[in-house]
């Protein structure tokens, strides 16, 4: 698959940003803010992120396995 | 006359150039091909019917099928020789049409129509319907309906953007041809009852606008180099200022619009009574060995181009797992070594421009007289990403160059839904650049859904 002719509808060259790209700069652009306040606030503004993180990954990861 | 700047155009995008592969290139004659195969539809419009059978012999320009209706275009031999069928085949693009199958006999005997002396405007427009001339940038629409519209207009517009990337045959023709295309140009013009003829062209091609400057009845514009600035809507605006309105013509606003090789093809069906059988094609991409610029008869094999561009570029790959043993029988030795395969580097082939050209499967295919390039993108140019769903960043809307949202037509269209895709998208207005499929990061397939929709508007009528 990966060395034989692809086919598909025009357009035939396309931009090289993608969807991971773009959120990578939101992370990236987020990142100051989220050190500066773990910096303020302490280990609880730290703890406050990562729940977060994991709350929004374990639903996401439920719901996919949901809606197979 | 000296260059002017025009104006700034909202939307659209800057696609990689690829331009640099094929640009210093001259056109080169590209040798005889042994048989060529004519397709009967070879405009917008009801495809010819053939007046030619099996076992005929037929000179170079001779008719060998005549145009059925208003919007319809003559198609004629590419080479002389003998017709040896007519099939139906399925074209490129998934259409069934007829093919007409002719053998050359290496002699190249040609069949033109008388040449004109001083023409006046009737005498030009029978001669570009006799010629066969269509739109050669691509799209086909028979020259000779442009030429007669409805409605008076008063500026020809010469389109010598080529802003579609890897494509360089419009830029060697005017580097190369110049002044037959500004006597083309006159021509049509004459036709058209028109004083005012204005060129477009991109800074990218500084060498060409520096060769139209001293001809004192052609304004020539300076176009931003961006992608779809060749559009017909797009052209007019930026160099006459008038917006298109959506569903509307450019006659109606008293432009017409043709692009350097139509104008080329004119002067030579007028001057020399050639009828439209060659054009330029630019064989490009970064899987190509020798990238050129050809001029190349209408229905030659593509594989015998990619033949004689050097054939495709391969790469080695050396297998790990598998080996090579040579053994010496006189030295009694033996040496083993990795096997080397040669892979090809070919990952998409296109016939036409990247951003609006068909997709071809194999190398069994014919030029068509719209063919303006066969390119070999390998690996890290051509786009084949499986897509991830929407963001809803609306680049698509913000790149439109018809200021349309297709995000909406992509939406409605995936549920089934085409009537709301059509009237949220405003789908109909839609000239299928290509510039929102470009730029999507999520790399949906925009345009896709955009011609379905279209065709559920098409089936509706």
């Amino acid at each position: 698959m990966d060395n034989s002719i692809v086919i598909s509808t025009p357009p035939h060259v396309k931009s090289k940003r993608t969807t991971r790209g773009i959120m990578l700069d939101v992370c990236i652009a987020l990142a100051p803010a989220a050190i500066a306040g773990c910096v303020f606030f302490g280990w609880q503004a730290l703890l406050i992120i990562l729940m977060s993180v994991f709350a929004c990954v374990a639903t996401e990861f439920v719901y996919f396995f949901y809606s197979k | 006359m000296k260059a002017v700047k025009g104006r700034y155009y909202f939307g659209g995008v800057h696609p990689r150039g690829g331009k640099e592969l094929a640009q210093d290139c001259p056109t080169e004659v590209m040798p005889l091909p042994e048989e060529v195969a004519v397709s009967c539809a070879q405009s917008l419009g009801k495809p010819a019917e053939p007046i030619v059978e099996a076992g005929q012999t037929v000179k170079c320009g001779e008719l060998i099928a005549k145009s059925d209706g208003a919007i319809s275009s003559d198609v004629f031999a590419s080479v002389s020789g003998t017709v040896t069928e007519i099939k139906e085949l399925t074209a490129a693009n998934g259409a069934v049409e007829s093919f007409i199958f002719i053998k050359s006999d290496g002699k190249d005997e040609k069949a033109y129509l008388p040449p004109l002396t001083e023409p006046d405007a009737e005498a030009i427009k029978a001669r570009i319907r006799d010629c066969g001339i269509v739109g050669l940038g691509g799209a086909g629409f028979p020259t000779a309906v442009k030429v007669a519209p409805k409605t008076p207009v008063d500026t020809l517009i010469v389109n010598g953007a080529e802003c579609e990337p890897y494509l360089t045959c419009d830029h060697r023709l005017m580097l190369e041809r110049t002044d037959e295309i500004v006597r083309g140009a006159r021509y049509v013009a004459r036709a058209l009852g028109v004083t005012s003829i204005i060129i477009g062209i991109e800074v990218n091609k500084p060498d060409c606008i520096a060769k139209f400057e001293p001809y004192e009845d052609i304004k020539v514009v300076k176009l931003a180099k961006k992608y779809p600035t060749g559009g017909e809507k797009q052209l007019a605006y930026i160099t006459t200022g008038k917006r298109i309105g959506h569903g509307r013509l450019p006659a109606d606003y008293g432009i017409t619009v043709q692009n350097v090789a139509t104008c080329f093809a004119v002067c030579e069906a007028v001057e020399q009574g050639k009828p439209l059988y060659e054009r330029v094609v630019t064989v490009s991409g970064k899987a190509v060995k020798q990238p050129k610029n050809l001029w190349v008869r209408v229905g030659t094999p593509v594989q015998s181009i990619i033949d004689y561009c050097g054939g495709e570029v391969t790469e080695q790959i050396i297998e790990k797992d598998l080996q090579t043993v040579k053994i010496d029988v006189k030295n009694k030795t033996a040496t083993s070594e990795n096997l080397v395969t040669e892979k090809s580097t070919v990952k998409k082939v296109v016939q036409g421009g990247p951003m609006t050209g068909v997709a071809l499967a194999d190398y069994d295919c014919y030029t068509h007289k719209t063919t303006s390039g066969i390119l070999l993108l390998n690996k890290s140019e051509a786009a084949a990403e499986e897509p991830t769903p929407c963001l809803n960043c609306g680049k698509c809307a913000d790149v439109c160059p018809m200021h349309l949202m297709p995000m909406n037509t992509a939406f409605y269209s995936a549920a089934g839904d085409f009537e709301a895709a059509a009237k949220y998208g405003n789908t109909a207005y839609c000239i299928e650049c290509g510039a929102c499929e470009y730029i999507c990061p999520a790399k949906r397939p925009l345009i896709q859904a955009i011609r379905k929709t279209k065709a559920y508007l098409h089936n509706k009528k």
